[in-house]
């Protein structure tokens, strides 16, 4: 019993972590129709800047989480006004290999600035947390914490706010959201900024489970956009509990399967969903079968 | 504008290349002829993307996995089984047709971005399954000792001599791409790639055509993969099967412009040869090669070959669209 809440809450936070990525994911594609190849990368690298002004520039921990993500959101802004505005006529292929250019880019300046060898980054509490009779790492109870806030912000900002239906219109429909006077150009780049802004969360928050290195990103990139095809792609919840249910699926499966094959369930799941329900839990029906 | 008036269109294109590349070991520094044989070798793998990517428009986010499967499946029956290289390469073809079919059939249902979400998911599993089946794979450790093509009892080993058995698997290829695109398959290929739904309201089979397009760059990637497991150093492990080399069969398809023959041809060789004409950026290169992706996408929208034909032609532009 003990070992299946440690399981859990262990899966949940690292389902949590492949959700804030995955949310990155769906913004943009509910807003410009387009991967971005470069989500993972836009977690691993403010990882490293974080490292940095911890460690080079000893700035206390909490000047350095908001010039971490402070960072994010110009990142994000510069992304996309040099990558995605340029190419916001053309079809998805172009854009999605020019996401991909960024995510190579983002890797591999990385690895010149930081090196390959993993940093550390000091868990925001130390300890473990006694709860339901055994103890379980605090960090993780921090991730599923914050991201849980982070959730219930996005959900008031997006339903309750002006900016909120501005960019939900701007989703929906980005010649009606013209016609009806919101500027979509910088709703997109405030999607773009909000996106890298998740990705940074993801990467402050999983940086002292794993360590930072230039791949952190890769793999959970690659996770969550399972997670995000499994809930149904575009879909909000859908993303969120794909991600919880792909997090879960793992910590239990390397436990009690296989730990070597552990990063290939994620992808055997997508294969199958692709397969028997490709549009996802939670998507609304794919349209025009071939 | 027909599609025959354009250079890269023209025979003549065809052929002086190929004539250009059975010339180019003895143009090249010998101690640059492993990247040429490579280069080749890639070329035939970006000619598989160029007909599921270039003509049928389906992106595929896994050719350098299927390159692995290829050259895995070579590796194995060359040093476990023995089997002589035409067998070996007859096998690769037939791996490809498996992967092609099963995974096409079952992704190229439905329309937008399944096929490259299905991709990424068999690239990753296939890394997975090379680093980890030891028994078969040897894992992280690799195959080394794959034999090279036996030819009346010379052995093809030394890259001069190989180079030209990997182009000659590069010239049938390119001939079939060549053909193809002039033929009614290749017509169905580029009416799927404007518009599924009027494609098929004129006849064709959206879904077997579609599983075609990806199967024939299944199987090119494999044989490439094949070639590439026999020749070079005879060795292969998982890390020459990374993601990144499906996204840089990817840039040479782009590069060289997506749907003509022998741009993508011009754009494996030329992408292979960077890292060498880069060398002095170092420990750079790779982050400045993916901001040089970027510039492609942006600026060279027709690829290298097709900016290149617009400015010496200098057409009347303003006439084009109408």
């Amino acid at each position: 019993m003990d070992v299946v809440v440690q399981l859990g809450v262990a899966g949940l936070a690292i389902g949590m972590i492949y959700a804030l990525v995955a949310l990155g994911f769906v913004l943009i594609f509910n807003a410009v129709n387009v991967v971005n190849f470069a989500q993972g990368d836009l977690a691993m690298f403010p990882a490293f800047v974080l490292a940095f002004l911890l460690t080079s520039s000893r700035l206390p921990l909490p000047v350095a989480i908001v010039g971490t993500l402070l960072f994010a959101v110009v990142f994000g802004l510069v992304f996309n006004r040099l990558v995605y505005h340029p190419l916001r006529n053309r079809s998805f292929v172009p854009v999605i290999i020019a996401t991909i250019g960024v995510s190579v880019f983002l890797k591999n300046i990385a690895l010149v600035l930081f090196g390959a060898d993993p940093r550390r980054i000091d868990p925001l509490i130390h300890g473990v947390v006694r709860i339901f009779g055994t103890t379980v790492n605090a960090q993780y109870l921090v991730i599923i914490g914050v991201t849980v806030v982070l959730l219930v912000a996005q959900y008031l900002v997006f339903d309750r706010t002006m900016i909120g239906k501005q960019l939900q219109t701007t989703a929906q429909n980005r010649e009606m959201a013209a016609l009806l006077g919101i500027r979509t150009d910088r709703m997109i780049a405030v999607t773009f900024a909000y996106s890298a802004l998740l990705g940074a969360v993801a990467g402050i928050l999983v940086a002292p489970l794993f360590g930072v290195t230039p791949e952190l990103g890769t793999l959970i990139a690659l996770k969550a956009f399972a997670a995000t095809v499994i809930g149904g792609f575009g879909s909000v919840p859908g993303a969120v509990l794909g991600a919880v249910f792909l997090g879960l699926t793992e910590i239990f499966g390397a436990a009690y399967v296989s730990s070597d094959y552990k990063d290939a369930f994620a992808f055997v799941i997508l294969i199958a969903v692709l397969l028997l329900r490709p549009q996802g839990f939670f998507g609304e029906k794919v349209g025009q079968k071939a | 504008m027909s599609v025959s008036s354009r250079l890269l269109e023209r025979p003549h294109t065809l052929a002086a290349l190929l004539v250009l590349l059975a010339s180019l070991p003895f143009l090249v520094n010998p101690f640059y002829l492993g990247v040429v044989v490579l280069g080749v070798i890639y070329a035939l793998a970006v000619l598989g993307l160029y007909f599921v990517m270039g003509l049928a428009g389906q992106l595929s986010l896994a050719q350098g996995a299927f390159f692995g499967v290829g050259a895995y499946t070579a590796a194995i029956l060359s040093t476990r089984f023995d089997w002589p290289f035409p067998a070996t390469m007859g096998a690769t073809v037939a791996a490809g047709v498996l992967v092609g079919v099963a995974l096409g059939y079952t992704t190229l249902r439905l329309t937008g971005h399944y096929l490259a979400l299905a991709t990424i998911g068999f690239a990753v599993i296939a890394n997975i399954v090379f680093l980890h089946w030891k028994p078969v794979t040897n894992g992280a450790d690799g195959i080394a000792g794959v034999k090279p093509p036996v030819v009346g009892g010379f052995i093809l080993d030394q890259n001069f001599f190989y180079y030209y058995v990997a182009l000659a698997f590069l010239a049938v290829g390119a001939l079939v791409g060549w053909r193809l695109k002039r033929s009614r398959i290749g017509l169905a290929f580029l009416a799927i790639r404007e518009d599924q739904l009027a494609a098929s309201t004129t006849g064709i089979n959206v879904l077997n055509v579609k599983v075609l397009a990806f199967t024939l760059s299944t199987v090119y990637g494999a044989v490439a993969g094949g070639l590439y497991a026999h020749g070079l150093t005879h060795y292969i492990s998982p890390d020459n099967f990374a993601f990144e080399l499906s996204v840089t069969m990817l840039v040479m398809l782009l590069l060289g412009g997506q749907a003509t023959v022998p741009g993508a041809i011009v754009g494996a060789m030329l992408v292979t040869a960077l890292p060498e004409v880069l060398r002095f950026l170092d420990r750079y290169y790779l982050a400045v090669y993916g901001v040089a992706v970027v510039l492609l996408v942006v600026f060279l929208p027709q690829g290298l070959w097709g900016w290149l034909e617009s400015a010496v032609a200098r057409r009347p532009r303003r006439l084009e669209g109408r």
